[in-house]
């Protein structure tokens, strides 16, 4: 009988970990750390007992609910922050907090909720995780939920405009790029003559036209022709099959830089993600950029991690690179090319989040479009919610043709099914209905791009339900008959040179071949086939004619990556879900106010007292018994003024232990943070050297200049 | 935090119903219409009092809604809820936010502005003040001082200058008309609070210019009577026909006189040629039964107009006079042209002929042809608005872009029926139009390749075959009364002699020309050539066939009027040939000539010229329409 390994749940590899941490710590901190919770321990100790102890300490009711007391509103954020975000480092607290806390406050606050036992720094493959403590799970649980994270809006609401960018709106935007390919500077700006153009065939909608733009370059679907731009038809034609949500999405992400293309895909779905978990709910910008951190970070499956557009070789050593250099792959994905913040931008330009009101502090809150649903087309038709009515439209209602030559197209069809009718038309107005003109140079162009005034009429009435206006099939004839600004050969090409030439001209089997005679010795060829060549050349005795040669075909446009636009959910995980209990700051004062009490009664130099107080205002004291002054180690941590000594000795310390500190220089003046390097001394005055958070820059600062010092408190536990 | 894993189906059964409504509602606040929409007719009467018909093709009317508009149906009773209701009624998508908005905010601008008489107490107070300089009355710049001279001289003789108020509803209204600075010249603010006085012969130069200020002025001061003229409409005709006036007519002239109380008594109406604009000016002209000054385009349609009073209205022959280059006689009903107005010795001294607005107190000016308004015009309209007036087109287009202008002074439109309607019920001919595309010869070819923008308009103009196009098609239509119209007279000769037919030019004279016009009638002359004197108000009742062999570049209007010589009723299909050379800048003028009717639902047939029998298509079913005529 095989001997099957036990299954460990999750719960219990956490506290594995969480014990695990411990051992990293160093001689110091870890006994510093039992000291504090513990009392006096001696030496030489049993870690794995002592541990056990604090476990022990931390299961005890009273510890727990005085833990939880403690925990403020900005702590339980990054408390929430920890839980949910996968694999949770500083960088990434520090991310996700970039608008809502300072970076001191953020590093301080993390470090003192790991001296709280609250947090935990954990090693996974030789990953530093902050992790949240497994013992405070169940004390934790009704407190803890990702809505923490994502907190409601309060204000006043506002009906949002639906200034969603529709299919017509992109092949109106497709049509006038057609007629004014050279619209763009060098750095892909519209031009001010194209924009007064754009305006007033777009109005207030021009403000979309760069996005798209930018959008279509960086997918491929535009291209530079040397004059201007032009489409890659190859391209665009994978790009309408997608649908409408699934193209706003590309253009929208694409607009924002050049991705890969599995980068793009990721992007994309981290879009979609973003907005589906927001839902119906009305948000600011940090709240979508939280969501959209939290949805990246999510954990993903297998199959959604594998990239798919490269070749798997590619991608292992992409994946390789990545984690060789210590970054998360999907993050890394997600800071690259400006991330999601210029995605938002482009998402509000394009309409798939509109504005909807201000809260009291003047933040812009949003809702967001839903465009994702089946059968939405975008377009007015679909106004409100009354989705999935524009994809039920017969292709014969899509457009009217007047017999002025003006094309009216309504509302609610696929960007698919109006592509093929722009490429032979001028943009007029884009509004609810687009109007276009037919003229010369409109079909001019259509007729560049392969059509024939066939192909333009079969278009034309296979989307109207009445009969095209007779003046513009004879105006068709007519402008076919007199387009000839190109003659495009397709066939077999026969190159030879001097007597060559002439030979074959004379050839009895390949002459009745030659159809059109290009240039002197190019002759145009009625073949159909490789085969059918290479067997009239050998017939023919040109036998030092070589293997046929032919152009370097252009590479297939690939398909676009399908997206899933059901979204994924982020807070399927940790089992916090449910948030039912709120912090009471009642019972927080009831704990520290308990602690005072005990501390009063304490008969203690004034430095131990001081010591002891610092110890309860940052709420690592939980029980009367950790008021021990043996277990105190007197630092100082601030200094300021012309206390230049004090200065000095404050960074000094700082440096020896590695720790940050925080210059300040002069009231409401410069305040920087970082960890201190190194102190030189210029012209009777001392210079710092600091690397500045969060960026690593080196900086050197006076230090007499400096109005305060301080230390920004490590915690204990070390990485 | 409701999240969007679970979106709400809608209910697609009431879309789809919506689906079948008639109007679409665009942000640029135009309006169209599917005319094949179930409810399109009811649709259309319950948009026309707030929103102005702007193109009627085929399929999608195009109606807009403009401040004037808004502000014509407000102060007609119709509030800003109503239009918003009956869009949202039979909108087929949601009607943008920011129309409704736009809507809410522009019709509730009426009525804060109003223009009252002023009061005899306030101007003596005024006068006393000395708030009335000498120059307070406002000539445009660099003209007519000696005009102005006259005017203070009448003014002086007379001893009277009237005076109106304009009072603002609000402080805040009030403040904003003081800061405009081209406002500030013809108003003085006065002890009336929140209001200004202004001389009446301002009132049309400031209600003009408030409007471009987005501030319509409701109008409370009554239009003078005028002179009373006992006119009254025949039964049966002095050439005895019965005489019916037809409904739309009855409506068109009751939009104009109203209940003649304010906010009546001037506008515009917008008939298609051949409709009777003419009957309609004097039915209106019967209702308000006062002495009436007529302006049309030229001497024929002077004699027209007289012709058509005498015909049809009792009044007696000596009551009405001509003012022209001919004679210049006023009499209760005179009729002028534009051009005997806005003729004068020099080019920068006064126009003489102006005065003819004041000679009379009249009750009623008809601006026929109301789009040719001249620009010199418009400063004595301004000052006229005091007197009833109205405004007679078929074609509301300015390629000058100024009917804008013709609108603020002359008043809105308050009539207008889509050509087409009036071509389906039968008060306006059946018309086909037709495109001959015909070849230059190849040595025209090469020398319409190096001619200059105008060369090559002219050449393709004057293509010589033309005139040979021009021969067949009068031998093809032998029943047809034909007119060729053209712009090159050279060519008109030419084809006149080679036709052996009369032809009418501006140097033709009045005497001749309505020779012509008569033998052409009476069915004398069957072919008759005419330069582009003939554009405009020329009675034609018989042609049936109009040939365009060359126009005015890419004149919309030109082109509507031309159509017009044939569009009165008749048993027979009138044709309207235009000839165009294949692969000319004529192909580009001629496709923007065409806007006009195509948006009035004309549609173009095209033949390809080869020779005579490439009119075979249309002889026959000419020869069966006729045949079953019979």
């Amino acid at each position: 009988m095989a001997f099957r390994e036990p299954v460990m749940s999750e719960h219990a590899k956490k506290v594995l970990r969480w014990r695990e941490s411990f051992l990293y710590l160093d001689e110091n901190r870890f006994s510093e750390t039992m000291r504090t919770y513990l009392g006096e321990i001696k030496t030489p100790y049993n870690k794995q007992k002592l541990v056990e102890s604090l476990e022990s300490f931390l299961r005890q009711k009273e510890h727990l609910v005085a833990i939880k007391s403690l925990v403020s509103k900005e702590e339980l954020d990054i408390i929430c922050a920890a839980v949910f975000i996968p694999d949770c480092t500083e960088d990434k607290l520090t991310k996700f907090f970039e608008n809502t806390y300072s970076y001191s406050f953020l590093y301080e606050t993390i470090n003192n909720l790991e001296d709280r036992l609250i947090l935990f720094i954990s090693n996974i493959e030789d990953h530093f995780i902050i992790e949240f403590n497994p013992l405070l799970e169940d004390a934790f649980y009704d407190l803890i939920s990702v809505e923490k994270l994502l907190p409601e809006i309060h204000f006043e609401k506002k009906q949002a405009q639906n200034t969603i960018v529709t299919a017509e709106m992109i092949a109106a935007f497709c049509a006038f790029v057609i007629q004014n390919p050279n619209l763009a500077k060098q750095d892909r700006s519209l031009k001010k003559h194209t924009i007064e153009i754009a305006e007033e065939i777009f109005g207030e909608k021009t403000s979309s036209l760069t996005v798209l733009f930018n959008g279509f370059l960086n997918l491929g679907i535009l291209k530079d022709s040397g004059k201007g731009v032009e489409f890659d038809w190859s391209k665009m034609n994978k790009f309408v099959q997608q649908s409408l949500a699934e193209q706003l999405v590309y253009i929208t992400v694409a607009s924002s830089g050049h991705f890969s293309r599995d980068n793009l895909r990721l992007q994309a779905q981290l879009l979609i993600d973003t907005l589906r978990n927001l839902g119906s709910a009305c948000f600011t910008k940090d709240l979508f950029l939280r969501t959209g951190f939290l949805a990246a970070a999510r954990p993903k499956s297998q199959e959604e991690t594998r990239p798919q557009g490269s070749s798997r070789f590619a991608r292992l050593i992409e994946e390789s690179r990545l984690r060789t250099a210590g970054q998360d792959v999907e993050a890394t994905r997600i800071s690259e090319n400006g991330g999601l913040e210029r995605i938002f931008d482009a998402a509000v330009v394009m309409g798939l989040v509109s504005d909807c009101g201000k809260t009291d502090s003047g933040e812009t809150v949003y809702t967001f479009e839903n465009v994702f649903d089946s059968g939405c087309t975008g377009s007015a038709a679909d106004a409100g919610s009354e989705c999935g009515a524009g994809s039920e439209r017969n292709l014969c209602e899509m457009l009217t043709v007047d017999p002025g030559m003006s094309v009216n197209i309504m509302p609610g069809f696929a960007l698919k099914d109006i592509i093929p009718v722009i490429k032979f038309m001028s943009v007029t107005r884009y509004d609810m209905v687009s109007s276009y003109s037919i003229d010369r140079q409109s079909i001019m162009r259509g007729f560049d791009f392969g059509l024939t005034s066939k192909s333009i009429l079969a278009v034309l009435k296979e989307r109207t339900a009445y009969p095209v206006p007779e003046t513009l099939e004879v105006q068709l004839d007519d402008w076919n008959a007199s387009y000839s600004s190109a003659e495009f050969f397709k066939g077999f090409v026969l190159k030879l040179d001097g007597k060559m030439a002439i030979a074959a001209e004379h050839n009895s089997v390949l002459a009745p071949h030659i159809h059109t005679v290009i240039a002197p010795g190019i002759f145009l060829l009625d073949i159909n086939d490789d085969a059918e060549a290479m067997a009239l050349i050998k017939e023919s005795g040109l036998d030092f004619v070589g293997k046929i040669k032919t152009a370097r075909a252009e590479n297939q446009s690939t398909d676009f990556l399908k997206l899933n636009l059901e979204g994924r959910k982020i807070n399927d995980r940790s089992g916090f879900t449910s948030p039912t209990e709120v912090l009471e700051t009642e019972d927080a004062e009831k704990v520290t106010d308990r602690m005072y009490a005990a501390l009063a009664k304490l008969k203690l130099a004034p430095a131990a007292r001081e010591g002891l107080e610092l110890r309860i205002i940052h709420k690592m004291v939980i029980n009367p018994s950790q008021l021990n002054p043996s277990i105190l180690r007197m630092e100082r941590t601030n200094a300021g003024g012309m206390d230049f000594g004090g200065k000095l000795y404050i960074i000094d310390l700082a440096m020896k232990s590695q720790e940050k500190i925080e210059m300040k220089f002069g009231a409401g003046g410069l305040t920087v943070v970082g960890v201190p390097l190194n102190v030189t001394k210029k012209n009777n005055e001392a210079f710092v050297e600091i690397q500045l958070e969060p960026d690593n820059v080196v900086r050197e600062y006076s230090i007499g200049k400096a109005s305060s010092v301080s230390r920004i408190r490590k915690g204990l536990y070390r990485y | 935090m409701q999240n969007g894993f679970t979106g709400t189906q809608a209910d697609s059964n009431s879309q789809m119903n919506r689906m079948t409504n008639p109007l679409i509602v665009q942000s640029d606040r135009s309006i169209l219409m599917d005319v094949h929409a179930p409810l399109a007719d009811e649709c259309r009467n319950e948009l026309i009092p707030f929103a102005e018909l702007e193109r009627s093709p085929e399929h999608l009317h195009t109606y807009r809604l403009t401040p004037l508009s808004l502000w014509n149906s407000t102060s007609a009773g119709f509030t800003y809820q109503d239009a918003i209701n009956v869009l949202r009624k039979y909108s087929r998508f949601d009607v943008p936010q920011s129309v409704e908005v736009w809507i809410e905010e522009t019709a509730s601008r009426f009525g804060k502005l109003r223009m009252i008489p002023a009061p005899d107490e306030i101007v003596e107070i005024e006068k006393k003040a000395g708030h009335f300089a000498d120059d307070v009355v406002v000539i445009n710049p660099g003209t007519q001082s000696e005009e102005k001279a006259e005017e203070k001289k009448k003014k002086k003789n007379t001893g009277k200058e009237e005076f109106l108020l304009l009072v603002a509803e609000t402080k805040a209204i009030y403040k904003q008309i003081d800061a405009n600075v081209q406002l500030r010249k013809f108003l003085t603010p006065c002890q009336v609070e929140n209001a200004f006085i202004l001389l009446l012969t301002d009132r049309g130069t400031i209600k003009q210019k408030l409007i471009e200020l987005g501030w319509p002025v409701k109008d409370e001061v009554p239009l003078v009577d005028g002179e009373p003229l006992e006119i009254n409409l025949r039964q049966t005709t002095l050439c005895g026909n019965p005489f019916n006036i037809r409904n739309y007519q009855i409506e068109a002239a009751k939009s104009i006189v109203g209940d003649k109380g304010p906010g009546t008594g001037f506008g515009t109406i917008v008939l298609p040629c051949g409709a009777g604009k003419t009957i309609v000016g004097l039915t209106i002209l019967s209702m308000l039964k006062t002495s009436t000054l007529i302006i049309t385009t030229n001497i024929t349609s002077v004699h027209q107009w007289i012709d058509e009073l005498v015909d049809k209205t009792d009044i007696p022959r000596d009551m009405i006079a001509e003012y022209t280059g001919e004679s210049k006689t006023i009499k209760p009903i005179t009729v002028a042209t534009y051009q005997i107005l806005t003729w004068r010795p020099d080019k920068v001294g006064p126009y003489p002929h102006f005065s003819i607005f004041r000679e009379r107190p009249w009750g009623l000016i008809i601006y026929d042809e109301v789009h040719l308004l001249p620009a010199p015009v418009f400063r004595v309209v301004a000052e006229l608005q005091a007197v009833r007036r109205v405004g007679l087109t078929a074609t509301l287009v300015r390629e000058d872009n100024c009917q804008g202008y013709v609108f603020s002074l002359v008043g809105p439109k308050r009539y207008d029926v889509p050509w087409k309607e009036l071509e389906h019920t039968g008060w306006i001919a059946k018309a086909e139009c037709v495109e001959v595309r015909l070849d230059l010869s190849e040595e025209r070819e090469l020398e319409y390749a190096v001619a200059t923008a105008r060369e090559k308009h002219r050449l393709a103009s004057e293509n010589p075959v033309k005139v040979k196009i021009v021969s067949e098609l009068v031998e093809k239509f032998p029943e047809d009364k034909i007119l060729v119209i053209g712009q090159y007279l050279n060519q008109l000769q030419e084809i006149a002699e080679l036709l052996k037919v009369p032809i009418i030019t501006g140097k033709t004279p009045n005497t001749v020309r309505d020779q012509i016009y008569g033998d052409f009638k009476s069915g004398k002359v069957r072919v008759l050539v005419v330069s582009k004197v003939a554009n405009f108000a020329v009675d034609l009742p018989d042609a049936s066939m109009a040939i365009q062999i060359s126009g005015t570049f890419g004149s919309r209007q030109e082109e509507a009027q031309r159509l017009g010589r044939i569009l009165r009723p008749k048993e027979r299909t009138s044709r309207f040939f235009t000839l165009i050379t294949r692969n000319t800048v004529e192909e580009d003028f001629g496709s923007n000539r065409q806007k006009f009717l195509a948006e009035q639902g004309y549609t173009y047939r095209i033949i390809k010229y080869a020779d005579a029998s490439s009119f075979d298509q249309i002889q026959n079913e000419t020869a069966i329409c006729d045949d079953g005529d019979r």
